[in-house]
């Protein structure tokens, strides 16, 4: 017999959470392509214009990466995968992380390439009813444009992340949030051809260009912890979560355990791991651990998967 | 003499204090109020784009015109005096509504690219097309003519050839005008092919 892991399932209060976090990342891709369509028909041979298109297009990893989450988080363990399907997820977003940093950094080399060599970008007209306008002008409403979405959706998508305990869905509202930054330098170097200065393009690609790396690098960094599997860290301030010590108090208080250490990780939103138990006799053992299980799981929706077991000391 | 750890720490407040204050949803509002002033701004003055090397601003002041002839009949003719073709005769006719005489330089393509890459000519003509390699390297309209290339017996796909006219790289004021005078001129540029007996 192989011993498959049980099927978890959200607390019924956060079935909603997660059902709202789900459109609420649909209506972003929707808005995000439609950014991504308009933003390449625009474009023209502006730096600053294709680093906010690369940044666009590469805000949709995290988007994916947790709507392929939302996938696998149904599918049950089974023999093949006796852990379960949840880390699925963690791959797509280091791939995706991986991508995020080498463009950002492809788009860093381009921009300063361009400022050093002194390139001008020509920005030509087109005709719009019968009128002769600057692209220029049509760059700055799409740049507009591609700006307010992702900060509303990103506040939005912020609360729920936190109660679903999501990081990828918490690395997607912190990057839309911080959308608006590169937004304001891509306004900036389009405002600056304006004015005639050519370098302020490929100045602001440069700035466009860091925020990717930044992002790129965060995401790297969380899902190689993840992957490694780090303790469980909260998911606003990334220190320790809480959740580690308070399993061992409860362990602790209860009146035959002596002794208590508890070692966890986290496998997306689920948190497993083991409970070490010096018992103080051996009288009923096994139901006592039966027991012990269910305080520890009690003490937070998340833990699944806990193992407890018993040892006589601690060296 | 401040105590080196005192000033640390004050430095770290600071900063802290700032990543804080990036967070504070005032400031999200503030810069985008910032954007759309920047935006109200540009649009309230007219003479918006500039050119970064001032080639507009040049011409329209020192009243001539620097332009490199690349043969390619019917678009530019060589002859032995002034230049001949559909092109040379479109920009007389833009030279004159910017009151500039046209000063015409003979050469090759790459000569003249290489010119208008290091503003040493305002702009280039010679049945340039919009799929030309130099695209990344200077400024060019949008096609002011599209015309399909006869169903020859060749094996050659049939293709649309999209011509345009090349300008200095970035000088985007110079090159709307341009832009505008081809608009207007439009019916104008017809009339010189069917004279000139190409077929659009």
């Amino acid at each position: 017999m192989n011993a498959v892991g049980a099927d978890y399932d959200l607390p019924p209060q956060l079935h909603k959470c997660l059902h709202r976090a789900t459109r609420l990342v649909w209506i972003s891709i929707v808005f995000m392509i439609s950014i991504i369509v308009l933003m390449f028909m625009v474009m023209g041979s502006s730096e600053a214009m294709k680093a906010m298109w690369v940044e666009d297009t590469l805000s949709l990893v995290p988007l994916i990466s947790f709507l392929i989450g939302v996938h696998y988080r149904r599918k049950p363990p089974d023999e093949a995968f006796p852990y379960g399907y949840r880390r699925a997820v963690l791959v797509g977003f280091l791939c995706g992380a991986m991508a995020l940093s080498s463009f950002g950094v492809y788009m860093l080399a381009d921009s300063l390439t361009t400022l050093i060599k002194a390139e001008h970008a020509s920005i030509p007209s087109i005709e719009i009813a019968g009128r002769v306008i600057w692209m220029g002008w049509l760059m700055l409403a799409v740049l507009l444009y591609s700006v307010i979405p992702p900060v509303v959706l990103g506040r939005m998508k912020l609360p729920l992340a936190a109660a679903l305990h999501d990081k990828v869905l918490h690395v997607s509202a912190t990057v839309d949030k911080g959308d608006w930054l590169s937004g304001l330098a891509g306004v900036a170097g389009i405002t600056g051809i304006a004015f005639g200065l050519w370098w302020a393009d490929g100045a602001a690609a440069a700035i466009i260009s860091f925020e990717i790396i930044k992002d790129g690098y965060e995401n790297l960094r969380n899902s190689i912890a993840q992957l490694m599997n780090k303790r469980p860290t909260d998911i606003e301030t990334q220190q320790k979560d809480r959740v580690v010590d308070e399993v061992e108090n409860a362990l602790v208080r209860l009146d035959w355990v002596a002794e208590a250490r508890v070692r966890l990780r986290e496998d997306g939103d689920v948190i497993s791991g083991e409970a070490y138990i010096v018992p103080r006799d051996h009288d009923r053992l096994i139901e006592r651990l039966e027991d012990a299980r269910k305080v520890a799981v009690a003490v937070d929706w998340r833990l699944h998967d806990l193992n407890m077991v018993p040892v006589r000391r601690f060296n | 003499m401040r105590d080196v750890g005192t000033v640390f720490a004050q430095i770290c407040e600071a900063r802290t204090g700032s990543a804080r204050r990036k967070h504070r949803p005032g400031c999200a509002y503030k810069s985008r109020a910032a954007i759309v002033l920047t935006l109200l701004a540009a649009y309230g003055c007219g003479a918006l784009p500039r050119d970064p090397e001032g080639t507009l601003n040049r011409i329209e002041h020192q009243h001539h015109l620097r332009i490199g002839l690349v043969e390619n009949p019917p678009w530019v003719i060589r002859s032995a005096g002034e230049p001949l073709g559909i092109e040379p005769q479109m920009v007389r006719d833009f030279a004159s509504s910017l009151g500039a005489s046209p000063e015409w330089h003979w050469g090759s393509e790459q000569e003249h690219m290489e010119a208008l890459d290091a503003y040493e000519l305002d702009l280039v003509i010679g049945g340039i097309e919009s799929s030309t390699p130099w695209s990344k390297k200077v400024g060019l309209t949008r096609p002011y003519l599209q015309e399909q290339d006869a169903p020859g017996a060749e094996s050659r796909k049939k293709r649309t050839r999209s011509h345009v006219i090349a300008t200095p790289p970035g000088e985007n004021a110079w090159l709307k005008r341009l832009q505008e005078f081809l608009k207007q001129e439009n019916g104008r540029t017809r009339e010189l092919l069917q004279q000139m007996g190409a077929k659009p």
